[in-house]
C-alpha cells in the first residue's frame, strides 16, 4: 500500500513540473485574457452611451465574436452591476443582432473588415478588438501589447461618429488615434 | 516676598513694574509662538492633502489598466513643490504601484512613508483611491517641517529683542512714575517723625495729591490738630472742675438739712397712716415677704375671730380655704417679684370656728427707691353674704326647688353643651324621658302635697339608680329627664330598666293608704346624626309615648316610626279622636255575660266600652282610655256610657229580656266628683229604670286611693237601690282590711289567679280563700277570665257564686245579647 502511494507521489510531481515548464507561454495568454475582459468591464465605466441605444429589458450587453483567451474569463462578470443595469454575456451574434450590443468584441481570430464596416453603419456599439489595425478599419478600442503589457488605443473621431462619449480619464491612459478627425 | 521686605518702597514697585511686565510679555509671545506653529503646520497639511487628493483623482484608470507609465508621470507631478519629500501609491494588495522621491531629501524618508509612523521631521498624508465605490489603493504623502522650524527660529529671535526692548522701557518709565507715590509717603514719615522727637503738635504735613495718599495726610492733620486742641482742653478742664467741687460741697450741705425735714415730716404721715390701719372699718394687714401677717387691724381680727397676736406671724395660706391657697400664695409672689403692683381676689377664709368667710382681697405692694419690696398693704372686705346669696341665685335658676333636682332649662343646657361635642368627640351619649304612670291618680286622690311628696321621693329612688356623672332632671309636672353621657344604648336601656324596676317597687305610702307606681321611659341616642336639643327631646318624647301606649311601666328605645306614631296618635290627637268618636257616634257598649255557676243561668252582664276609628275598625279601652283619663275626658266618656246603659236598660225592661243586673265601669277619677254623682242620681231619676239592675264597678286601687270620696259614692248610691262591684281583687294593693270597710255587693276575683286555678295550687288556694272570706263578709264573687269547663268545674266545687269569661261568654254588643241566652238555653 505504502509502495503504490509513493508511485503515485512520484506521478503527479513529474506531471506537475512539466506543465509548470509548458504553461510559461500559456500562462501569459491567459492572463492577458483576463485584463481584456476585465477592461472590458472598466470601459463601461469610462464610456457613455446614447439613452436609445439601451434595449427595453434594460440590460448592459457584451457580446463576444470568434475564439478568444476573453472566453475563459468573461463570465466572471456576468450579472455585475453597471450604471444601474445587470451585465449580460452574449457570444457569436450576427451583424444585424450587433445594434443591440453596448460592447461588442472581435476575435483577431475571427477577424473581418468588411463585417466591421457593416456593423459601424448602425447602432452605438462600441467595437473592440485584440487585431492589430483594427482602428484604422473603424474600430474604436485596440488592445495592444508593450514592454509585455496589455495597452489600450482609442480612435475617438470613430467614438464621435457613433454617438460615444469616452471619459478624458480613460483617454489618459491610452493611444489616442484620429483625434481631429 | 521675604526677599523683599527689607527693600525700600521704590525698589518695592520696580520690582513689581519689571517682574509684571517680563511676565506678560513672556505669556503673549509663548502664545503667538504656539498660535503661529499650529496655523502653519494646519496650512502644510492642508496643502498636503490637496496635492494627494489630485493625485487619487488622476491616479484611478492608470490603477485599472494597470498603466505604470501613465502613473509615474501623475505622482511625478509632485515635483513642484520641494517640501515634499516622498510619494506613493499602494494597491489594496500592500503592493507598491509606483513611488516619487524627492531627490533634495535623504532616501531614508522612504522608510518613514512606508512605516507610517508618526516623524518629527515629516508629515504624512493619506488618501484612499476609490472606483465604484470601491477602494482600489491609497495615496501618501510625505512632507519635511523643515520650514516650519526655520520659521520658528525667527520669530523666537524677534520676540527676544522685543521683549529685552520693552522691559528697558518699563523699568525707566516706572523709575519716572514711582516718584508720584513715594515721594508724599517719605514727606509724611518725616513728618511724623519729627512731631514725635520735638512734640510740638503745630507742624502740618504738605498735601501732594488728591488721592489716598492726599486723603492720609489730611487725617493725619487732622489728628495733629485734635492732640493739640485735647492738650489745651486738658488745662481749662482742671480748673473747671476745681470750682466744680466746690460749688458741691455747698449743695450737699443744703441738702442734708432738707432731708431731715423729710424725715420728721415722714414720721408724721406714719403715725397717720397707722391710725387710719388701725381704726378702719374693713379688714387690714401688713403681708412679708413669705406671706406671714406683720399687723393686723380689728376690722380683720373680728372678721377672722382672731385676736391680734393669734395672727401676727401667722402665714395667710393658714386662714385661707384650701381650695384658693395656691391662687393666693401664687399671686403673693407674683407680687414680692414685682410681676404685679397691686392684685384683685375673691377668696374663702377660714373663721376659726371653722365656717367660711368669702372676702375680697385688695392687695398692693409698698417698696423702697431700689424697688426692693418691704411689705404689703392688704385690705380685706367681708363679702359672705352677697356670695351666698349669688350661689342661691344660681342655684334655683338652674333646679328645681321641689325635688332639687336640676330643671329644665338647666337640663337643655347641658344637653346643648353634650351637642356642642359630641361632632368633634365622635361620643356617644343617651337621654331618657321618663314619665310616671300613676301620679294623676296620686295627685287626684290625695292633693297637691302627696303629689309634691311623691315627685320628691321618686326623684331621690331614680337618683340612687343613675350613674354619677348622669344628669337626672325634672322636666315637667310628671316627667324627668336623664343626660348620660358618654354611654351607649345598651348601658342606656340597662339603667332605664333599672329605673322602671325601682320605680315599679316602690310603694308610696300617703296617710294610710298605699299606691305603686309605674314609670314608661323612653330611650333615645345622641349622636353625630341629630343636632338639635328640640329634635332630641322631641324623639325621647315620642319613644316614652310608645312606651306607655305598649301598656305603661316599660322602657321603649326610640325608633323613627315612634315620632310620626306619636304625632299621629299622640295624646293631644286622642282629645280629638275621642271628641270626633263622640260627636259621630262611634262609641260602642258591648256586653259580655256572667253566668250564675250554681244555677247555670246567664242573667247578667258586665258593659263594655269599645270605640270605632275613622276607618270602622274596632280599638279597644287600652288604647284610648289613658290619654282619655290625662285629658279629663273620662269624666265625659263615663257620662256617655252611663246615658247609653241607662237607656237601654229601660229599652229592654219593656222586652221580656231576662236580666237580672248588667255592670257599668267607672273610673277612679269620676268616683270624688260630686258633679258626676248628681249627673248619675239625675239620669237613674230621668230614665226611671230599676236601680236594682245597676251595678257599678269600681276598680281596687281607685276605691282604695279615694277611699272617702268613694265611699260616700257608693252610701249614696246603694242608698237608691243601686248594687256595686269591687273589680281586679287580688291584684293591687290588696287587703282584707279595705274590703271590711267597703260596702260593696259583690268581689271580682282577678283573673290572674283563676285563669291557672286548675294546675297551681296557690292559685286556687287564694281563690278558695278570697272566696270564703268574701262569703263571710256577706259578699258574692265573681271570677274573671273562666276560659273553659275545667275551670269552671273547680270554681263550683269551691262555691264560687258567678263565672265571667271566654268559656262563658265573649263580649258582643248589644243587640246580641239575646242569643247568649238562646244559646245557654239549648
Amino acid at each position: 500500500m505504502k509502495q503504490i502511494n509513493r508511485k503515485l507521489f512520484a506521478l503527479l510531481l513529474g506531471t506537475v513540473f512539466t506543465f509548470s515548464v509548458c504553461a510559461n507561454e500559456q500562462d501569459a495568454l491567459d492572463r492577458q485574457g483576463k485584463f481584456m475582459a476585465v477592461y472590458l468591464l472598466h470601459f463601461s465605466n469610462f464610456v457613455e452611451w446614447p439613452e436609445s441605444s439601451f434595449n427595453e429589458k434594460n440590460n448592459f450587453n457584451i457580446c463576444i465574436n470568434g475564439i478568444t483567451e476573453i472566453n475563459k474569463h468573461i463570465n466572471d462578470i456576468e450579472g455585475d452591476d453597471v450604471k444601474g443595469r445587470k451585465i449580460k454575456i452574449i457570444k457569436n451574434i450576427t451583424n444585424e443582432e450587433a445594434k443591440n450590443c453596448q460592447i461588442l468584441f472581435i476575435s483577431r481570430i475571427d477577424y473581418d473588415s468588411k463585417n466591421i464596416k457593416q456593423i459601424l453603419l448602425d447602432g452605438n456599439t462600441l467595437l473592440v478588438s485584440d487585431m492589430e489595425g483594427f482602428i484604422s478599419d473603424g474600430g474604436m478600442i485596440e488592445y495592444f501589447v508593450r514592454d509585455n503589457k496589455l495597452r489600450v488605443a482609442i480612435n475617438i473621431g470613430s467614438a464621435k461618429k457613433n454617438g460615444l462619449k469616452i471619459s478624458s480619464k480613460l483617454l489618459r491612459i491610452a493611444k489616442i488615434v484620429g483625434a481631429d478627425k | 516676598m521675604n526677599i523683599f521686605s527689607s527693600y525700600s518702597i521704590k525698589r518695592k514697585l520696580a520690582a513689581i513694574i519689571t517682574i509684571t511686565t517680563a511676565l506678560a510679555l513672556l505669556i503673549a509671545i509663548g502664545v503667538f509662538l504656539a498660535h503661529d506653529i499650529y496655523t502653519l503646520r494646519s496650512v502644510l497639511k492642508n496643502d498636503l492633502e490637496t496635492h494627494a487628493k489630485i493625485v487619487r483623482d488622476n491616479i484611478s484608470t492608470a490603477i485599472l489598466f494597470n498603466d505604470y507609465d501613465s502613473g509615474n508621470e501623475i505622482v511625478s507631478s509632485l515635483a513642484h513643490d520641494s517640501s515634499i519629500v516622498a510619494a506613493e501609491v499602494l494597491l489594496t494588495d500592500g503592493n507598491n504601484f509606483v513611488h516619487y522621491h524627492n531627490n533634495e531629501y535623504d532616501e531614508k524618508y522612504i522608510v518613514d512613508i512606508h512605516r507610517d509612523h508618526i516623524s518629527l521631521d515629516l508629515i504624512n498624508v493619506r488618501v484612499p483611491v476609490v472606483y465604484n465605490d470601491k477602494t482600489i489603493g491609497t495615496v501618501l504623502v510625505s512632507a519635511s517641517k523643515h520650514e516650519i522650524t526655520e520659521r520658528f527660529i525667527y520669530f523666537f529671535i524677534i520676540s527676544l529683542i522685543v521683549m529685552v526692548i520693552s522691559l528697558g522701557i518699563a523699568v525707566i518709565l516706572s523709575g519716572r512714575m514711582q516718584r508720584l507715590i513715594y515721594v508724599p509717603i517719605h514727606h509724611l514719615a518725616d513728618i511724623a517723625k519729627k512731631v514725635s522727637e520735638e512734640k510740638d503738635y503745630k507742624i502740618r504735613a504738605k498735601i501732594y495729591d488728591d488721592d489716598e495718599l492726599g486723603e492720609l495726610t489730611e487725617d493725619f492733620n487732622e489728628m495733629l490738630e485734635h492732640i493739640q486742641e485735647r492738650d489745651e482742653n486738658l488745662e481749662s478742664l482742671v480748673e473747671e472742675r476745681t470750682a466744680e467741687v466746690k460749688l458741691r460741697n455747698e449743695e450737699l450741705n443744703t441738702e442734708i438739712s432738707e432731708r431731715v425735714r423729710t424725715q420728721e415730716r415722714l414720721e408724721d404721715s406714719e403715725v397717720r397712716f397707722r391710725s387710719a390701719f388701725y381704726s378702719a372699718a374693713i379688714g387690714m394687714a401688713l403681708v412679708k415677704k413669705d406671706h406671714s401677717i406683720s399687723q393686723v387691724n380689728q376690722s380683720l381680727c373680728n372678721m377672722l375671730g382672731y385676736k391680734q397676736e393669734e395672727l401676727v406671724g401667722t402665714l395667710f395660706k393658714e386662714l385661707t380655704f384650701l381650695d384658693d391657697v395656691s391662687l393666693s400664695v401664687d399671686q403673693h409672689f407674683k407680687l414680692v417679684q414685682g410681676k404685679l403692683s397691686h392684685y384683685q381676689l375673691e377668696k374663702r377664709y377660714i373663721h376659726k370656728s371653722g365656717k367660711i368667710i368669702w372676702g375680697l382681697l385688695n392687695v398692693s405692694s409698698v417698696r423702697d427707691i431700689n424697688n426692693d419690696f418691704l411689705y404689703a398693704i392688704a385690705q380685706v372686705q367681708d363679702i359672705t353674704e352677697a356670695h351666698n346669696l349669688s350661689d342661691e341665685l344660681s342655684y334655683q335658676a338652674s333646679h328645681d326647688a321641689l325635688t332639687e333636682l336640676v330643671n329644665r332649662r338647666e337640663f337643655e343646657r347641658r344637653l346643648a353643651r353634650v351637642l356642642d361635642h359630641v361632632e368633634e368627640e365622635r361620643s356617644e351619649h343617651a337621654i331618657l324621658y321618663i314619665d310616671l304612670d300613676q301620679f294623676k291618680i296620686v295627685n287626684d286622690t290625695c292633693g297637691h302635697t302627696a303629689g309634691d311628696e311623691l315627685l320628691h321621693q321618686i326623684a331621690n329612688i331614680m337618683e340612687d339608680k343613675i350613674r354619677q356623672r348622669d344628669t337626672l332632671a325634672r322636666i315637667g309636672g310628671d316627667e324627668f329627664g336623664v343626660l348620660m353621657e358618654h354611654c351607649n344604648i345598651k348601658q342606656a336601656m340597662r339603667v332605664a330598666n333599672v329605673i322602671r324596676e325601682a320605680v315599679e317597687e316602690f310603694r308610696f305610702a300617703w296617710g294610710d293608704q298605699a299606691f305603686s307606681i309605674g314609670a314608661s321611659i323612653g330611650v333615645s341616642p345622641i349622636n353625630m346624626s341629630i343636632n338639635n336639643i328640640t329634635e332630641i327631646l322631641k324623639q325621647a318624647d315620642a319613644a316614652c309615648y310608645a312606651a306607655k301606649e305598649s301598656g305603661r311601666n316599660r322602657v321603649h328605645l326610640y325608633h323613627e316610626k315612634d315620632t310620626s306614631f306619636a304625632k299621629r296618635y299622640g295624646d293631644m290627637q286622642w282629645v280629638t279622636r275621642i271628641n270626633s268618636a263622640l260627636e259621630q257616634h262611634r262609641f260602642h257598649l258591648y256586653a259580655q255575660p256572667i253566668m250564675n255557676i250554681e244555677s247555670s243561668e246567664t242573667t247578667h252582664y258586665e258593659l263594655l266600652l269599645r270605640m270605632e276609628d275613622e276607618a270602622g275598625a274596632i280599638i279597644p279601652p287600652g288604647a284610648f282610655l289613658p290619654a282619655a283619663e290625662r285629658y279629663n275626658l273620662i269624666s265625659k266618656l263615663d257620662r256617655w256610657v252611663l246615658n247609653s246603659a241607662f237607656h237601654w236598660l229601660k229599652d229592654i225592661s219593656v222586652t221580656d229580656e231576662p236580666i237580672s243586673f248588667c255592670s257599668i265601669n267607672l273610673s277612679g277619677q269620676n268616683l270624688g266628683d260630686d258633679q258626676f254623682r248628681a249627673y248619675v242620681i239625675n239620669k237613674l231619676k230621668e230614665t226611671k229604670i230599676d236601680t236594682s239592675k245597676v251595678c257599678f264597678e269600681i276598680t281596687e286601687t281607685a276605691a282604695i286611693a279615694n277611699l272617702n270620696n268613694a265611699m260616700e259614692f257608693i252610701i249614696t248610691l246603694k242608698g237608691m237601690g243601686c248594687l256595686f262591684a269591687l273589680d281586679d281583687f287580688g291584684s293591687g294593693v290588696s287587703s282584707f282590711a279595705y274590703l271590711k270597710n267597703l260596702p260593696v255587693d259583690f268581689l271580682k276575683i282577678d283573673g290572674m289567679f283563676v285563669k291557672d286555678i286548675v294546675d297551681d295550687p296557690i292559685d286556687f288556694a287564694m281563690v278558695k280563700s278570697i272566696n270564703e272570706i268574701s262569703h263571710v263578709m256577706g259578699k258574692k264573687t265573681i271570677a274573671e277570665f273562666v276560659e273553659d269547663d275545667a275551670i269552671l268545674e273547680k270554681l263550683r266545687s269551691i262555691g264560687v257564686d258567678y263565672a265571667q269569661g271566654y268559656g262563658i261568654g265573649m263580649p258582643a254588643p248589644l243587640e246580641f245579647i239575646s242569643s247568649f241566652n238562646v244559646k245557654k238555653v239549648i
